[in-house]
């Protein structure tokens, strides 16, 4: 183990195993089959069907963040990773959100 | 056919011949350019720009080239503003002036897109590859291959813009080009299309020297230097690059959509088929907001250095400067929207982004009262860069306070476009980025180039500069709140004229000024052994880079430094640490692990340049070899192994001891 | 940071770290340029009253269920492909690199005919702001995806002759953390765009 990260660098990332790329491939291929049966059962009401995409899209990012990009914070350097795709997600949210709102009241005020 | 797939939209009736104005610069341009081609070849220099410069991955030489291209382009910039100035003193009433509008526009289009992406953020670059190295003790920034991509697409991109003046037109939208005026319709000509390439080229650059600063810093530190025992303009420079990289995104995708509504006939920011022209201007201002900050971020830093080291005392607050730099720089993205309050948002929206404007003053503020603290009971050196800081403090207060003043949206309805607003942003951007990055400049000049600059001319330099800027900004916020709008070529009431002759009177003072800067290179360099820097150490510096040769060796420091306190070199000096008590013969050089020059980082600049000179042109087969020749030359250079070599550890020995005799020297006398 | 200086192969394995941050740092900001599409997609299909034909009537999902299993089968074998280059085992790495691309590429196959075929059907991308937005944000995906399956192909012919260096390690590192990154794009792509369009 001393030997293996003298030699392999820290990228911030955590070990490379198969068993983990399987467990995240069969999670992310029934999370993708729920969201897509939810669609297609239209047995659900909108804001149901909604909410249930939206989240199984959200588990199944934090399933690839942590079981293929590998994502940990054992590490200086993967903990700096995290905190710089979290900060990213701050902005981005503030980006999106920012933009829906704004877009939303304009088009309200301005064009309806 | 073939015709049209080579040249596309281009006919020799793209240059203005009809133009005296433009075809006087265009030869103007053309001898200069001859000029400098003969003297290189007259004195056999080719290899040796090619191979030392153009090749170059030395953050230091790639920091002087940044600075060459920001001058040369502030030339440009300047002359917009002397063409604008001269029309609006004149155009009152029944006078029109010189300049059609459409020509007019056209200036004051470029004169925003030149000055704000091709002299500040190049100026910027400038100084962080100058001193960044340097101040957190290390021998070159992350990725030095990268670092010379950076630079040569910026310069591709200016290139472009520089293109358009005499091949065809620029855009005249205004520097940000809103829809649906830079829409195909009525924008139908290729104007707005070299705003566009240019700027995405010259934003590709600016995305990757963000990714790499970040990096450098991260990773680069001299030992020991923990977060918070980094220099301030470190800080700043992070905080800035951190902007740079996720406000940078934002303006690519911006201008991407903009050239698929012109180009592909998409419907973003059309006002039919469901466009959404408010969009595009909330859009472009994500990434203007962030921009601006991404300007001052590093002057502030400056500010922090120069005041510390000519006060002769600690930067006061040191952990408050870095919270202040860290809260504005996460504040900046959430007050956009003030730029754009009379667009019609509700009272809701507008007084959330009115409040968090104001509220951005705070950490501003606190960090102005930090400098002054500074400077209470310092031992005041009244050198050149303190002038500029000096300047600085009032200018940029007066500047903020305006801003503030806008900031609460009734207001802005009463001055929002008008001449109110030109001059509060000239105002920060002059009295705060301008002044910051002279201070930077005449600071770090003796790190890059050895010897220190002029004194005398620059102190006139700063007198004409600083009056001038009153001089010709003042009158604009009195005849802004008074009415008179931004861009008019052209006004009714010659009531209006006195305060633009005396705008334009103050337009001729900054020209006074920049000469004389001029005037200040050409002595410095008249001058320069007796200027010359002998101990590396011309300020009594309180950081890193002051503690090895001017200019800097090659590999920057022989023997990494090791920090464990903030201003370790000051404090070295307290303890009389260092070269006075080391004996040369006992010190132990090892050979340096050096990158090698790639000219890769031009070739690919160069296939950008015509990929996008073919984009404004529809030239169908340049574009597609512009394209290929760009992943061909990324693809072959990853096949090259052999990128790296070592200095050998007794040219560094003698370098090093060469250094050392001059120190030596220079003590004695 | 370190507390002493270190030697040369300390130095390239930091070097190498240093470069697979700055390439983590080059995908977040790629992620603030989705975000930025995505943010257009939304105001442009959800914040007023359609302008004429929407994705909704010709959505087809279960092409995109094809081609959400083939992305994220692609992802797997990438992943097995940077297993096997760790163990040093160069042939069967460039084997499942093959298999990733012929996965992307059948992907990236999918979603053009997809384009032909809502192209044929009236639904182009001038004639309004929602197809402007899909082509756009969706095609935006697809030059992603195409360049990195050159990027893939780049590797599949560059490991036999830098074999297993720490030099392709790093770039293998790099391109995984691409195609990971597309991958987890396209999961918000099929549910903002083809599920939310066929609600």
């Amino acid at each position: 183990m001393e030997l293996e990260s003298r030699v392999t660098p820290d990228y911030g990332s955590g070990q490379k195993k198969l068993s983990i790329y399987i467990i995240g491939l069969l999670c992310c291929i029934a999370l993708t089959c729920l969201s897509f049966w939810v669609i297609q059962s239209s047995q659900f009401s909108k804001w149901a069907m909604f909410g249930i995409i939206y989240s199984s899209a959200f588990i199944q990012f934090l399933v690839q963040v942590i079981c293929f990009l590998r994502l940990n914070t054992q590490t200086e350097q993967s903990r700096t990773n995290v905190l710089s795709l979290l900060f990213t997600i701050v902005i981005l949210i503030s980006i999106v959100i920012g933009s829906l709102w704004i877009m939303n009241n304009l088009n309200y005020n301005m064009m309806m | 056919m073939l015709a049209q797939l080579l040249f596309g939209k281009l006919t020799l009736d793209a240059i203005p011949f009809h133009s005296p104005i433009i075809m006087g610069a265009f030869v103007f341009m053309v001898l200069i350019v001859i000029a400098v081609l003969f003297f290189i070849t007259v004195y056999g220099k080719w290899a040796y720009i090619w191979n030392e410069w153009v090749s170059s991955v030395d953050h230091k030489k790639i920091g002087i080239m940044y600075l060459i291209l920001s001058f040369v382009m502030f030339l440009r910039g300047i002359s917009d503003v002397v063409l604008m100035r001269s029309q609006q003193a004149i155009a009152a009433g029944e006078n029109l002036g010189y300049l059609p509008p459409e020509h007019y526009d056209q200036i004051f289009t470029a004169h925003g897109v030149i000055m704000i992406f091709f002299v500040a953020m190049p100026l910027m670059f400038a100084l962080l590859n100058i001193a960044l190295p340097l101040q957190i003790g290390a021998r070159d920034v992350a990725y030095p291959y990268l670092n010379s991509l950076s630079f040569w697409l910026t310069f591709a991109g200016a290139m472009l813009c520089n293109a358009s003046l005499v091949i065809g037109d620029f855009a005249a939208t205004g520097w940000l080009s809103y829809p649906p005026l830079s829409e195909l319709y009525y924008s139908p000509g290729v104007g707005v299309d070299y705003y566009i390439w240019s700027l995405q080229v010259a934003g590709v650059g600016t995305l990757l020297a963000g990714i790499n600063f970040i990096a450098t810093i991260f990773r680069m530190r001299a030992p020991g230097m923990s977060w918070m025992k980094m220099p301030v303009f470190v800080w700043s420079a992070l905080c800035a690059m951190i902007l740079v990289a996720l406000a940078f995104p934002v303006l690519t995708v911006t201008l991407a959509l903009l050239a698929l509504d012109r180009m592909m006939g998409m419907h973003f920011f059309t006002d039919f088929a469901g466009g959404n022209v408010m969009l595009y201007i909330n859009l472009i201002w994500i990434w203007g907001h962030p921009e601006v900050y991404i300007l001052i971020l590093p002057a502030f830093g400056i500010f922090s250095e120069v005041v510390a080291t000519f006060s002769q005392k600690k930067l006061f607050g040191y952990t408050t400067m870095v919270w202040a730099i860290a809260i504005i720089t996460f504040l900046s993205f959430v007050v956009w929207l003030h730029h754009f309050f009379t667009m019609g948002a509700g009272a809701d929206v507008n007084s959330f982004f009115g409040i968090a404007t104001m509220v951005i003053a705070i950490p501003t503020g606190v960090k102005v009262f930090n400098w002054l603290f500074t400077m209470y009971k310092g031992r005041i050196i009244l050198a050149t860069p303190m002038l500029w800081v000096i300047a600085f403090f009032t200018t940029f207060a007066i500047g903020g306070m305006t801003g503030v003043m806008m900031a609460v949206p009734p207001v802005d309805f009463q001055v929002h476009n008008s001449l109110f607003l030109v001059a509060h942003f000239h105002n920060v951007i002059i009295g705060g980025v301008l002044f910051g990055y002279f201070a930077g400049f005449i600071y770090w000049f003796p790190k890059a180039f050895g010897f220190r600059l002029h004194e005398k001319s620059g102190m006139w330099a700063f007198a004409f500069w600083v009056i001038g800027f009153y001089v010709a900004f003042m009158p604009l916020y009195v005849i802004g709140l008074d009415g008179f709008m931004r861009r008019n070529s052209h006004y009714a009431n010659t009531l209006y004229q006195p305060y633009l002759i005396v705008a334009a009177l103050g337009a001729a003072l900054i020209l006074i000024g920049i000469i004389l800067q001029i005037l200040q290179l050409f002595l410095s360099f008249k001058y320069r052994a007796f200027l010359r820097d002998h101990t590396g150490d011309p300020w009594n510096g309180r950081t890193l880079e002051w503690s090895i040769a001017s200019p800097a060796p090659l590999y920057n420091f022989a023997v990494i430094p090791s920090v464990n306190s903030l201003d370790q070199l000051w404090v070295n000096k307290q303890l009389q640490i260092g070269e006075g008590k080391i004996h040369p013969n006992r010190l132990h050089y090892e050979a340096i692990h050096m990158p090698k020059n790639t000219p890769a980082g031009c070739i690919i600049a160069i296939f950008a340049g015509i990929t996008g000179f073919a984009l404004v042109w529809h030239m169908l087969i340049p574009g597609i070899v512009g394209l290929l020749g760009i992943i061909a030359t990324v693809i072959a250079k990853s096949f090259i192994t052999d990128t790296d070599y070592y200095i050998d550890a007794e040219t560094v020995r003698r370098t090093e001891l060469a250094h050392l005799k001059e120190l030596a020297q220079c003590t004695v006398k | 940071m370190h507390g002493e200086v270190m030697n040369i192969d300390e130095h390239a394995i930091y070097n190498d770290a240093t470069d697979v941050f700055g390439f983590w740092l080059y995908i977040l900001t790629d992620c603030i340029l989705f975000a930025s599409l995505f943010a257009v997609f939304l105001v442009l299909n959800y914040s007023d009253m359609p302008h004429g034909p929407t994705l909704k009537h010709y959505v087809n999902l279960s092409d995109v269920f094809i081609e959400t299993m083939l992305l994220l089968a692609s992802n797997f074998t990438y992943c097995l492909s940077i297993l096997n280059m760790y163990q040093k085992k160069l042939l069967k790495a460039q084997v499942w690199l093959l298999l990733t691309f012929l996965l992307g590429a059948s992907f990236i196959f999918i979603e053009v005919s997809e384009f032909i075929h809502l192209a044929h059907e009236g639904f182009r991308w001038d004639i309004n702001a929602h197809a402007s937005s899909f082509f756009t944000l969706v095609g935006t995906h697809g030059l992603h995806v195409s360049i990195g399956l050159l990027w893939i192909l780049s590797m599949i012919i560059q490991i036999p002759f830098l074999k297993a260096s720490h030099i392709v390690m790093r770039r293998m590192t790099y391109l995984g953390l691409f195609w990971n990154f597309l991958d987890i794009v396209w999961i918000f792509v099929f549910t903002i765009v083809y599920l939310m369009g066929a609600m």
